[in-house]
């Protein structure tokens, strides 16, 4: 058996929770980073679900951090992107590129 | 500043308990920074809506996490099929009786629902409606005249078109000696345009052919065309003679045109023709008939100014026909319930004497809902087989009587399985389910889990009534079923006539209006007819119901017995070869008028009514009830005594038979004794023979005696073979849940049993009070169900008129008896079982 799908979504999360690093990223702040980067709206019960998704993949662990008091008290469920994870990224974005070439001079270059 | 208490609750109730932590987290920091940007009132909003949308997804996706563990070939159906396997007579038992409750739910529906959602099956026919006017006083009907329907026509709104059109019955003559009777509808040309009907072939009647001094054209219906002319495209220009005029053929219609009514040939309606003419319309798109009702109202005056009251109605079942369908389906849903109930019953036995299995599986970690699940999708699988059977056997039983009956629907009634059946199979399955499947699983697996390892009791309480009630209800419905049964046979055994029932063919009889009194030249015409020994008329044929009225016989007091009353021209009694068994019968002199009026009676009214003694010279007279009169009739006399010849009914009430000759007012029948019996009925050449003397007698129904009275005797044989059917499914079932019930008490007492006799306890001592309490229960319900009986057939008995027959009361007794049997057996198998047990494993059972 394959490896499995990776969805658009799911690669956008796995993408914002590695650029925020396992000490930053949990569902609010990914939330965040995808509607700052894509400008689209991201509902968290979508983050949510998402994550469970991969973690259900192996793709992504989660842990509770430290208690803050800008949370009421309450601590982040902090996600950090498995090596799995990665390599599923990595996967993904070897399709993109392969999907890619030759079409630069109408699509532009993919950086 | 914190995040809204009910928006926290919500998320903390519906998110799984290991991630209510960080999801509060989370909404609270989101509420804090939307705070910052929005206010408090803003943030609330958002946040609350942010907290719904978190919940939502969480309890979606433990719905769908559940779906996918359930889905069918789980291990829940494969136990479930194992189980069926393992008690198959239970199972079956189980599928027939829903499968019988299922299959008339289903069919009483599809009839209930193509009654009440009529399709015309033509473009504007979901638009058609009947319209009829009537004094808003006297709501007599007011005949739509060409003034008021121009009246109509100029200002009504919601109203794309109204028509007139006149239906009935013509004779056409295809050949000489060859006459049908066929459906004739006269309609207003524009009429068939407005209702989208083109013609297959030729053309349709223009308004020049309605008009006066036209030359007679007919358009043929698509029926008409292929049964009488093979469909040939060359039929246009050819003649007919319909209702005794030369038409020629202008068209053909398509088998869509079937509204106002379905014709074998269309005419164009006179311009001045007022008898007889109803009224249509087609409504436009979106308008109410009721509104449009009041709008025609206020727009026209009746005659002499009267106010009217309009009707527009579309096609199919008006209220009271709404409300008696309704009735219907509840009472067949009723049925199902009933049956879904005994069913739930035999499975809460089955399930309580798996009380150990149940309770093991509970230990060892299944949650309730898990067991809950799989008790109930073990109903499930037999509701599922029961409704295929069930829907499989309704839609078999309603395309057979389409098939041999669809003549007789109107042509808006598709018996057709829609949508709206199919839901209502679903729902009806679904409630089956519940009731056979849900109630005895919660039960099974109560609040205080399944007590299969203490030894619990509760799934024994209840039954003592259960058990009393359904041998009650089995009591009565089979002793009802069957003495219906009886009646129906016994009734119909009286009421062979001893006449040559088949030599004598029988119609009914339209004469037109200006028919000369009384109508003896008409007969006359079928004297050269070949085969025809004698013809007569009558209001009633021998063998069937006649019409009932009180008489009184002179010298005695009050309202006299209920009797037959029967017209019939003076040759009637030699024509159906019945010689007057005293006196004489009638004579041509006693049908003049003026003459002294005379009666003639059979002999059950003598041996009823006059203590078997002399009749002739004695008098009688209707009691007050002569049409348009409260007067009592004249006194008549008698001056005949006949044999009974079958007309009077299966009305318990009714006795004996009197004869009068015919009256001009009143409808006859045909009869028409052949020399020899006729092989098929010979409707043409009666019809041809009268079609000679008047072309406009209509000849219809024509049979010969003895098929109409089998045909009659099939209905009624089937009927009450249907009724005891019914009665003994109910028995079946209720000695089977019977049986379930006591033996699983029985198995249930099975420690208790192997204690006593450790201890020394006889057998007898031992069985003694399970068989008695059996025993009273029996009784009990024997009892009872002898006392519903003998209320539902004083029910019957007066809804369906019949006579029973004497002995019948006995079949009650016998009834108790048989399931009394039946039940002492279901205790004394499982108690002896439990008697042959060693007691040391007695006392490990459990």
């Amino acid at each position: 058996m394959g490896s499995p799908h990776i969805g658009e979504f799911e690669l956008l999360v796995l993408l914002a929770a590695l650029r925020l690093g396992p000490e930053e990223a949990y569902a609010v702040s990914i939330a965040d980073d995808i509607r700052l980067r894509t400008g689209r709206s991201v509902r968290r019960a979508n983050v949510y679900t998402t994550l469970k998704r991969l973690e259900g993949k192996g793709w992504v662990r989660t842990e509770l951090g430290d208690p803050r008091p800008e949370r009421g008290g309450k601590a982040r469920r902090l996600v950090r992107v498995s090596a799995d994870g990665v390599a599923a990224v990595q996967e993904a974005a070897e399709g993109i590129r392969a999907m890619w070439h030759g079409l630069g001079h109408r699509l532009g270059d993919l950086s | 500043m914190t995040a809204p208490r009910w928006a926290r609750r919500l998320l903390a109730r519906a998110v799984d308990p290991s991630e209510v932590d960080d999801r509060l987290g989370d909404l609270e920091e989101v509420h804090r920074r939307r705070v910052g940007r929005h206010g408090a009132g803003v943030a609330a909003l958002l946040t609350g809506l942010d907290a719904t949308g978190v919940a939502a997804a969480a309890v979606g996706g433990r719905l769908a996490h559940r779906v996918r563990e359930a889905r069918p070939g789980g291990v829940e159906m494969r136990l479930a099929l194992r189980l069926l396997g393992r008690t198959p007579v239970l199972s079956a038992a189980a599928v027939a009786a829903l499968t019988v409750g299922i299959g008339l739910a289903t069919t009483g529906f599809t009839v209930v629902n193509a009654a009440l959602h009529p399709a015309f099956p033509f473009p504007a026919g979901s638009r058609y409606v009947d319209v009829a006017a009537a004094h808003a006083d006297t709501r007599d009907a007011v005949a739509p005249d060409a003034d008021l329907v121009a009246a109509w026509r100029e200002e009504a709104a919601g109203v794309e078109h109204l028509g007139r059109y006149r239906g009935g019955a013509a004779n056409a003559a295809w050949n000489p000696g060859e006459v049908e009777r066929i459906a004739a509808l006269e309609i207003e040309p524009a009429s068939l345009a407005a209702l989208g009907f083109a013609p297959a072939l030729g053309r349709l009647p223009t308004s020049d052919d309605a008009r006066a001094g036209s030359a007679p054209v007919v358009v043929l219906g698509d029926g008409l065309w292929r049964r009488r002319f093979g469909a040939d495209p060359g039929v246009v220009g050819r003649t007919v003679e319909v209702a005794g005029v030369v038409r020629r053929v202008v068209g053909v219609l398509g088998p869509e045109a079937v509204a106002p009514a379905p014709a074998d040939v269309w005419l164009p309606l006179p311009e001045a023709a007022m008898d007889g003419v109803r009224l249509f319309g087609v409504l436009t798109p979106g308008a109410d008939p009721e509104t449009v009702a009041a709008g025609l109202a206020t727009r026209a005056r009746g005659p002499e100014g009267a106010a009217l009251r309009v009707d527009v109605r579309r096609p199919g079942a008006g209220p009271e026909g709404r409300a008696a369908g309704g009735l219907a389906v509840a009472l067949l849903l009723g049925l199902l319930t009933v049956l879904a109930g005994n069913v739930g019953s035999l499975v809460a036995a089955r399930t309580a004497a798996r009380a150990s299995e149940l309770a093991v599986r509970s230990a060892l970690g299944a949650s309730r809902s898990r067991l809950v699940g799989q008790l109930v999708a073990e109903v499930g699988v037999l509701v599922a087989g029961a409704t295929v059977l069930g829907v499989g056997a309704s839609r078999w039983v309603t395309a057979a009587f389409v098939a041999s009956e669809g003549d007789e629907l109107p042509i808006w009634m598709d018996l057709s399985l829609d949508l709206r059946v199919a839901a209502f199979v679903a729902l009806a399955a679904g409630a089956v389910t519940l009731v056979a499947g849900v109630w005895p699983a919660l039960a099974a697996t109560g609040r205080r889990g399944p007590g299969g390892l203490r030894g619990g009791a509760a799934p024994g309480r209840g039954h003592g009534p259960l058990v009393v009630a359904q041998v009650a209800v089995a009591v009565a419905v089979l002793g009802c079923a069957a003495m219906v049964h009886r009646g129906w046979a016994g009734g119909l055994a009286a009421r062979n006539p001893d006449v040559p029932v088949d030599r004598l063919v029988v119609a009914e009889l339209t004469l037109p209006p200006d028919t000369p009194w009384p109508p003896a030249a008409l007969l006359r015409g079928l004297d050269g007819a070949a085969g025809v020994e004698a013809a007569t008329l009558a209001t009633h044929v021998p063998g069937t119901d006649a019409r009932r009225g009180p008489v009184q016989l002179e010298g005695s007091a009050g309202d006299g017995p209920v009797v037959a009353r029967i017209e019939v021209l003076p040759g009637y009694f030699s024509a159906v070869l019945a010689e007057p068994l005293a006196g004489r019968v009638f004579s041509d002199d006693d049908a003049r008028s003026g003459a002294p009026p005379v009666a003639v009676v059979d002999r059950a009214f003598v041996e009823a009514h006059l203590g078997g003694g002399n009749a002739v010279g004695r008098r009688l007279r209707w009691a007050g009830s002569m049409p348009g009169s409260d007067e009592p009739g004249p006194w008549l006399e008698i001056v005949g005594v006949v044999p009974d010849l079958g007309v009077a009914g299966a009305d318990p009430a009714s006795t004996g038979a009197v004869y009068r000759p015919l009256d001009a007012t009143a409808d006859p029948r045909l009869i028409v004794r052949t020399a020899a019996a006729p092989r098929v009925p010979p409707g043409p050449a009666i019809r041809a023979a009268l079609y000679d003397v008047d072309p406009a007698v209509g000849v219809q129904s024509v049979r010969v005696l003895g098929d109409a009275l089998d045909a009659r005797r099939r209905v009624y044989r089937w009927m009450g073979s249907l009724a005891t059917g019914a009665g003994l499914l109910v028995l079946a079932l209720a000695v089977l849940a019977t049986y379930a019930l006591l033996a699983f008490e029985v198995t249930r007492r099975t420690r208790e049993v192997g204690v006593r006799v450790a201890l020394g306890a006889s057998a007898g001592a031992v069985l003694r009070p399970i068989l008695a309490r059996t025993a009273w229960r029996l009784a009990a319900g024997a009892a009872l169900g002898t006392a519903l009986g003998a209320l539902l057939l004083a029910l019957v008995r007066a809804t369906l008129v019949m006579r029973f027959p004497a002995t019948g009361t006995a079949t009650f007794p016998v009834l108790a008896g048989v399931v009394a049997v039946a039940g002492v057996l279901a205790a004394w198998v499982p108690a002896r079982r439990a008697l042959a047990v060693h007691p040391m494993e007695a006392l490990r059972t459990e």
